[in-house]
């Protein structure tokens, strides 16, 4: 298990560098740079200036191998669309938020995602199963931007129930603001119908699945309640596709959605993914694919270890017996 | 956070609830806005009177609630409050720490602001501009001359690479003095044609004689020499650093989260506000016409009104009253050709294309006429040297049947050969991409020639416009004015500018007329000339003039905005600094 990790780390250290190299080819190579303007272009000698200053007049290789050198030091360098502060300062400032909003949707998403999806499972093809199906359905269609718009428009605006914006700012809270704020609904229900869609479906098929095989069957025969079978066999089993299913929604929903953050004034991280791309902000685009990067490997090693924890049948890194 | 009695409602809204609710209310009918409950006043003295001792409006809440809350983008990139730092990075409502050595009115006049006075030398190239004495920075620290001189100094720094650098050399003869050569560092800043004689009196040299140059000094509102020195550029950007000589200072600042002003106590120029604060509300460009139904923001911008919005602000007795519909930046919206090459190297086929183009059907139908008007030539009716009268409309109006002879005499008959046209757009919202897929639908139905249109990122598009040679074969873009005088946007038309195509006689009559003193009726007659030189050879194909406009609350008053300019536009009128000065918050608001 210990060289299987090992060789995992490795494998997600070579992931990052093979991100961060196409990355920095990507952005190289798109029309444009970080200070070409929108009126008129810099005349040509204060443009190179501004190169110098910021170390893209070098050659392309230099330019990545000094990022590199200084990324391995955690210094992303100075993001063009911030001049007074860090990479590493802003995405942590920002990221804080956004993994709070990730947190609560994770939590939203897989817990009513688990239940939905259990529940239609055990009264499958039921109307309890339709409506189930539906709304999964639903939310997995809809775009959360859509989403985002009509429970503003319907519960802030038409209903007054909700604030419209703010992160633990605008809205009011219980037990100070550490528990429960009001304006965390809006944003955590829209961006988790979507994931919640996916693991009712899920969640939904992998019940079922597991609700005919024959072990189950064969503790219905020998009068185990049914309680006992769900609990103890059903979900067990039921697992493995679902922590495949956490393992692709976790990361996306921990890097923040633009739509989300900007619908809901959100002072999150979504927004830089957009706007780094648009401002040819060059430091700030690599930090940001590496991260993303880094939690894509992170995610899936830790989704391999933990299918070794649910089914000990399950060994990593040993060979099949023949 | 205080424990609020509403608790059990919080906890009573479970996922489930939310859920069947929103299904359920989708078909609940629209409950009025409640009122925003308004903090409640503290009784004091006086409370009718400013900061500065002026008597507040009879119809105003009491200085304690003039608060003014106007939306700020969170999507934009905004890196500082001034423009000497960067032009197309501020953040919302820049500018309010200084004052600019002039301002505009709403006939779009140049008046006095930080400056008093203002004369030409004998020889037309130096200003000599006086101070109104007795300005100062919130810090106590007299404004004078050489803060200007900083600012200048600064934007012109080879190592800053300002944003706006290009403005300076696009003026050309008018530039300052040794502009091109300090940017690239081929002479030091204090080479730069700026100078102060004495605190209070500052000089601006010119290359060439340019008598618009007093317009173009609203682009002149000051850093404070000695933060800049202590603190760098950014040091508007901490409460603690920051300091101002304008009519606000910053109170709060956590960029994409919360921005506030206040009044500045220290102020002395002349536009004391009657505002007590600005607070800005971060949200997405597509939800501030929400949060304006909600009562939350007084003042939303066209820009972010989609079509189905207009319906509704159309349709509304309240609402359409409080949309303030102005001249904005004199914007134009218009096709480019790559004059240079085939196929638009032939004026026959620009001409057909401007024929083609149905203005009024896609004002009326696509741009709606509250936002637009059809254009035939650059000058919006208005700006000066326009053709308020029409003259020039036959050279571009819609004609198909002449668009497609013109075609023909191209040896395009019916579109039979014309190559297949890609047609750029410049990262347009979708509002105005639709304007434009109008356009070339209009064109390939009179022609019977191919367009496909691509909505380009903006640094791809002008990475194409500005390449010598262009990249860009055929484009639609916007252009609006930088200074009130038709040498700005006629000026982008001359063969050095971004545009591809040339004129010998229009580069003579635009440079002569630019820099020509003393005989005013020539100097229009000439613009007037080249105008027509302009749209006559089909250098652009124009489609239509933008009227701006602004979505306020009932309650947001003040002459400055309600009371029309002599052309009987009531409005927020481009490059009138007094304006944030003038509006209050009336009792409308409690109603």
């Amino acid at each position: 298990m210990t060289r299987y990790i090992l060789g995992r780390v490795m494998s997600l250290l070579f992931v990052v560098w093979a991100v961060s190299v196409m990355t920095f080819v990507l952005m190289h190579s798109v029309p444009g740079g970080p200070f070409d303007e929108t009126k008129g272009r810099l005349p040509p000698a204060a443009r190179e200036n501004i190169l110098r200053k910021y170390g893209l007049d070098k050659p392309y290789h230099v330019q990545y191998l000094n990022y590199m050198k200084n990324a391995l030091r955690f210094d992303f360098g100075i993001p063009f669309q911030a001049p007074t502060t860090t990479v590493s300062a802003l995405i942590v400032k920002h990221w804080k938020i956004t993994a709070q909003v990730g947190i609560l949707t994770v939590l939203l998403a897989f817990g009513g995602g688990i239940l939905l999806g259990i529940l239609a499972a055990y009264h499958q093809n039921s109307p309890i199963d339709n409506v189930v199906t539906f709304l999964a359905m639903l939310g997995v269609t809809i775009p959360n931007f859509v989403v985002a718009l009509w429970l503003l428009l319907i519960f802030a605006v038409r209903l007054d129930w909700l604030p419209m914006r703010g992160w633990s700012g605008s809205g009011e809270c219980i037990f100070g603001d550490a528990l429960f704020c009001t304006d965390w609904i809006l944003p955590v229900v829209a961006y988790a119908l979507g994931p919640l869609g996916v693991i009712g479906r899920y969640t939904r098929a992998s019940v079922v699945d597991v609700m005919r095989q024959d072990y189950t069957r064969t503790a219905r025969a020998k009068g185990v309640t049914n309680r006992l079978i769900m609990t103890r066999h059903v979900l067990r089993n039921a697992q493995i596709p679902m922590i495949t299913a956490l393992a692709t929604e976790i990361p996306n929903l921990m890097t923040g959605s633009i739509f989300i953050e900007s619908t809901f004034s959100i002072n999150g991280l979504g927004r830089f993914f957009v706007t780094s791309v648009f401002n040819r902000d060059y430091p700030m685009i690599m930090a940001l694919f590496l991260l993303i990067a880094f939690l894509w490997s992170l995610t899936y090693l830790l989704s391999d270890l933990a299918y070794t924890w649910i089914d000990p049948r399950i060994r990593l890194g040993e060979a099949h017996a023949t | 956070m205080n424990v609020i009695p509403r608790a059990w409602r919080i906890r009573a809204l479970g996922l489930a609830v939310l859920t069947a609710a929103l299904l359920a209310a989708a078909c609940v009918a629209p409950a009025p806005a409640a009122p925003e409950a308004m903090p409640e006043a503290e009784p004091m003295m006086d409370d009718n009177v400013t900061l500065y001792g002026a008597e507040l409006p009879a119809d105003a809440l009491p200085y304690s609630e003039q608060v003014y809350y106007v939306p700020c983008s969170n999507t934009a990139t905004q890196v500082t409050f001034d423009f000497a730092v960067s032009v197309y990075q501020r953040f919302c409502s820049s500018d309010l720490f200084g004052d600019a050595l002039v301002t505009l009115d709403k006939d779009f006049n140049v008046q006095p602001l930080a400056a008093e006075s203002w004369s030409p030398s004998e020889d037309g190239l130096t200003w000599t501009i006086n101070l109104r004495p007795g300005q100062q920075w919130s810090d106590g620290t007299p404004l004078t001359a050489h803060d200007y001189v900083a600012t200048y100094r600064l934007s012109a720094s080879p190592d800053h690479g300002w944003d706006f650098s290009w403005f300076y050399g696009f003026l050309g003869s008018g530039g300052i003095k040794n502009w091109n050569q300090v940017i690239a560092g081929e002479l030091p800043v204090e080479e730069l044609g700026v100078a102060a004689v004495d605190d209070l009196t500052l000089t601006l040299t010119t290359e060439d004689v340019f008598p618009p140059l007093p317009g173009v000094l609203k682009f002149s509102w000051p850093i404070a020499a000695h933060a800049l020195a202590e603190h760098g550029p950014y040091y508007n950007n901490d409460p603690e650093t920051s300091v101002s000589s304008g009519p606000f200072m910053l109170e709060e600042l956590d960029p994409g989260s919360t921005l506030t002003m206040v009044a500045n106590p220290h102020y002395t120029g002349s536009r004391p506000p009657r505002l007590q604060r600005i607070e800005h509300v971060y949200m997405a460009p597509g939800t501030e016409f929400l949060a304006f139904q909600n009562r939350e923001i007084d003042n939303i911008g066209y820009e972010v009104l989609t079509p189905a919005d207009f319906q509704l602000v159309l349709n509304d007795p309240v609402m359409s009253q409080n949309y303030l519909r102005h001249f904005g930046d004199f914007r134009t919206d218009y096709l480019l050709f790559d004059t240079f090459n085939p196929p638009f190297n032939s004026v026959d086929v620009r001409k057909a294309f401007a024929k083609s183009i149905d203005r009024d059907a896609i004002v009326e139908n696509v741009f709606g006429s509250i936002k637009a008007m059809p254009a035939t030539t650059m000058l919006m009716p208005g700006y000066p040297a326009s053709d308020s009268e029409g003259l020039l409309n036959h050279y571009q109006a819609h004609d198909c049947p002449a668009a497609q002879a013109h075609l023909a005499d191209a040896g395009f008959a019916g579109g039979e050969g014309f190559p297949k046209q890609e047609m750029w757009l410049r990262n347009e919202s979708p509002a105005l991409a639709a304007v434009f897929q109008a356009v070339a639908a209009s064109i390939s139905e009179c022609l019977g020639i191919e367009i496909e249109v691509s909505n380009k990122d903006g640094k791809v598009y002008m990475d194409a416009l500005n390449a010598k040679p262009t990249e860009l074969t055929l484009g639609a873009v916007s252009y609006g004015m930088d200074f009130l005088d038709p040498a700005n946007l006629l000026g982008i038309w001359v063969s050095t500018g971004r545009h591809s195509w040339l004129h010998p006689e229009f580069d003579r009559l635009v440079s002569e007329a630019s820099s020509l003193v003393g005989d005013p009726e020539l100097r229009d007659q000439m613009f007037r000339d080249a105008q027509e030189i302009l749209v006559d050879d089909v250098g652009g194909a124009f489609i239509a003039h933008r009227w701006a406009g602004n979505l306020v609350q009932s309650w947001l008053q003040g002459d400055s905005i309600r009371e029309p300019d002599s052309q009987g536009i009531a409005g927020f009128h481009w490059g009138d600094d007094t304006a944030i000065s003038d509006i209050y918050i009336s009792t409308a608001k409690e109603e």
